[in-house]
């Protein structure tokens, strides 16, 4: 069953396309990252299949439907991480995420949550607040809130920012994993070892059209972009 | 850092509502921060004092207002009426400003980001924000009624009447702004219906004016129940019909309405006047862009210089519209016999007139908050902020011309034009008067402590306003300009010109 269906999709804001048309499909497992250089509207991309923002034409399908973020199946089964970071006052990093999971209807969440905190290398830090944080621990956290929820479907933008190189490293493993275990991801990245590790193929958004890249070419695209 | 990644399973029995989400993270932070007792006593105790030493600032500040309405009841001057509908009319444009770009239901930034993605229905979650903008919209409704007609004199039970209308209006104007934020036609969706409630506030002085024209002796009203009674009833069943839809709202809308929320917020506690109205009447991305061919005509960075600021101005509808208001606003002022002469008429020309330089001081508090912009110029920081200043010259003198043909007193209208060019410059110098310097040391007096660096921020402007129409005072008050207090209206005009561009310092 084809998961997620891009059908000439343009995206951009007030009118003004930021990026060409694009055609994909994500399969079940299917690993996809977004390249480019900055400014060809990855982000923008990754918003419009979230349903964060209405495409400017064309059609994005998520399981056979529209994508509507109002819709609570579409919630439940798509995670997305996208470069916003906003924190309940007085609240610590691991409630957030007990409170993430409790809001998906996870059992155990507080189980989940110290397993995952344990997996990003925060579990040490679970009692702090979000603003203590170093800037590479908080994505650490963000990217944990997308992984203490079920997902079909997982979101990236840019997920090994502020990263160091061993936790890229383990990053690019998990989104393997996670594609081993059915899970689709489509990420936005200009790691071409990211890219490498995650066996991934690419759609590379370029000014005269949207290509997609085989999996044992995209690290060398990517790369040439330096 | 070990072990594999679990594979979270939700459980329907499992799922929390949204209302029992919100109530768990309050839970959670209560418990994390909880509240001390004497701290809560304190609060409500400023609280309640605070609201009492308004109510009586207000009540003595009535007190002389409402002898200058009542012996000002006769002439050209403005009537009841007009003083009432003026004042429910601007609360209300006002009203749908707030509603429809920071609401009317809303989310913290923290709760759209991790309260929006989880299977919690919405509804649950913005629940309280309806209720408080229902309230609000109600209880603003009430004083805005209520108010003018006590200040104008009007018996209690005409107050009673006057002040239910105006909770009945401000129910249905937060009940509609609701229906327009479920549907998606809300302020920051696109820019149209930000641009119509801007548009809207803006036409309250002009419609204020043409009453002022057409019935100046407008004598106090009081809307009959039946009429507020279907208001209050349309209202209700607005916010009922939002509140029904509430599941229907989008991520992306709330995420924006925090956005205008929490730049309104810091704006607030800054006392940064600019701020807030940019929060509340930026009017978001526009459909499309019509290229405009000024730029491609400008030459030379003078030119340059002038066609930005040209083509700043021309795309905001907000200072557009905020120029035309303030037009019919000094129109309308110059019919009450204190301020068509005199001081009080210097008070108006000066104070609008200025009001007018702002307006058209777009492109200046652009470069005012990005000095970048200047430098990208060849011009210098002098040179830059005397060409931004011809703007501001033009849409101020606009304005004052406006109010000469309103008075119909030509005589003194020669110094008008130099003024203008006075007013255009003290708006380029509050354009650049940066941040609040904070780490000025607040002033000790017997009333309290000032702080100091915000009185001198404030005044930074208006205090060029003030000192450079002093020839245009003079000419008012003597009741015509002669040729030699126009040629020195014309001398402070190139000293003001001079003072507006003396660029101190970078923050």
């Amino acid at each position: 069953m084809t998961l997620l269906d891009l059908s000439d999709l343009v995206v951009g804001y007030g009118g003004n396309a930021v990026c060409p048309a694009v055609t994909l499909t994500v399969e079940p497992g299917d690993v996809v990252a977004v390249i480019g250089s900055n400014g060809t509207g990855k982000s923008t991309l990754l918003r419009t299949v979230l349903g964060l923002q209405e495409p400017l034409s064309g059609t994005v399908r998520a399981f056979g439907r529209t994508v509507d973020e109002r819709e609570r199946g579409f919630r439940r089964r798509v995670a997305g991480v996208l470069d916003d970071d906003a924190f309940f006052p007085g609240v610590t990093v691991r409630e957030h995420l007990v409170l993430t999971a409790r809001g998906h209807g996870v059992r155990d969440a507080g189980v989940v949550t110290d397993r995952v905190l344990d997996h990003m290398g925060i579990a040490d830090h679970g009692g702090a607040m979000p603003h203590t944080l170093s800037s590479g621990q908080r994505r650490r956290f963000l990217l944990a809130s997308a992984l203490v929820r079920p997902r079909e479907l997982l979101v990236l933008d840019e997920p090994e920012q502020r990263l160091d190189t061993a936790m890229r490293t383990r990053l690019g493993e998990m989104l393997r994993a996670e594609a081993d275990a059915g899970t689709a991801v489509l990420f936005a990245t200009h790691d071409d070892r990211l890219l490498a590790a995650t066996g991934a193929r690419a759609l590379h958004l370029a000014d005269d059209g949207a290509v997609l890249v085989p999996p044992a070419q995209a690290p060398d695209v990517l790369a040439g972009f330096r | 850092m070990s072990g594999r990644l679990p594979r979270p399973v939700a459980a329907d029995e499992e799922l929390l509502t949204g209302a029992e989400l919100r109530r768990l993270t309050a839970r959670v932070r209560a418990h994390n921060v909880p509240s001390e007792p004497g701290r809560v006593v304190a609060d409500v105790g400023q609280v309640a004092v605070t609201a009492a030493l308004v109510v009586l600032y207000l009540w003595g500040f009535g007190a002389p207002v409402r002898e200058l309405l009542a012996s000002d009841a006769s002439g050209f001057g403005l009537g009841h009426g007009l003083i009432q509908g003026m004042v429910l009319a601007l609360a209300v444009a006002a009203g749908a400003v707030v509603a429809t770009r920071l609401g009317p239901a809303g989310l913290p930034a923290a709760g759209v980001r991790w309260w929006l993605p989880t299977s919690a229905d919405r509804a649950g979650l913005v629940a309280p924000s309806v209720v408080r903008a229902a309230s609000a919209g109600a209880g603003a409704g009430l004083l805005a009624g209520g108010v003018p007609a006590l200040l104008v004199g009007a018996a209690a039970g005409q107050v009673v009447l006057d002040a239910a209308f105006g909770a009945a209006v401000g129910l249905l104007v937060v009940g509609a702004a609701g229906l327009l934020q479920v549907t998606g036609a809300g302020a920051t969706a696109d820019g149209t219906t930000g641009r119509v409630v801007t548009l809207l506030l803006a036409a309250v002085p002009v419609v204020g004016l043409g009453v002022a024209l057409w019935a100046p002796t407008w004598a106090a009203w009081a809307v009959p129940w039946p009429v507020s009674t279907a208001l209050g009833l349309a209202g209700a069943a607005a916010v009922a019909g939002w509140a029904a839809r509430l599941d229907r709202l989008r991520a992306g809308e709330l995420r924006a309405r925090a956005s205008a929320a929490m730049q309104a917020s810091a704006a607030l506690l800054s006392l940064d006047s600019g701020g807030v109205s940019r929060a509340l009447l930026s009017t978001g991305p526009a459909t499309s862009r019509v290229l405009s061919p000024v730029p491609g005509l400008a030459r030379g960075p003078v030119g340059a210089l002038l066609a930005a600021d040209a083509t700043l101005l021309a795309r905001s509808s907000a200072a557009l519209a905020g120029l035309v208001a303030v037009a019919a606003s000094a129109a309308v002022a110059v019919q009450v016999p204190v301020l068509g002469g005199g001081i009080g008429l210097w008070v108006v020309l000066a104070g609008l007139g200025y009001a007018g330089a702002v307006a058209g001081a777009v492109g200046p508090r652009a470069a005012g908050e990005n000095p970048r912009l200047d430098a990208l110029v060849p011009l210098g920081a002098r040179g830059a902020r005397t060409v931004r200043a011809l703007w501001p010259a033009v849409t101020s003198a606009a304005v004052l011309l406006t109010a000469v043909m309103a008075t119909g007193g030509w005589a003194w209208a020669g110094a008008v034009v130099p003024a203008a060019v006075v007013l255009g410059a003290a708006a380029v110098r509050a354009a650049y008067r940066g941040p609040v310097p904070w780490d000025v040391p607040m002033l000790a007096t017997p009333a309290g402590a000032v702080p100091t660096g915000l009185v001198l921020h404030q005044a930074t402007g208006p205090d060029l306003a003030l000192l450079g129409t002093l020839p245009l005072a003079v000419a008012a008050v003597v009741g015509t300009a002669s040729p030699t207090l126009v040629a020195v209206q014309a001398v402070f005009a190139v000293g003001a010109v001079l003072w507006a561009g003396h660029a101190r310092r970078t923050r």
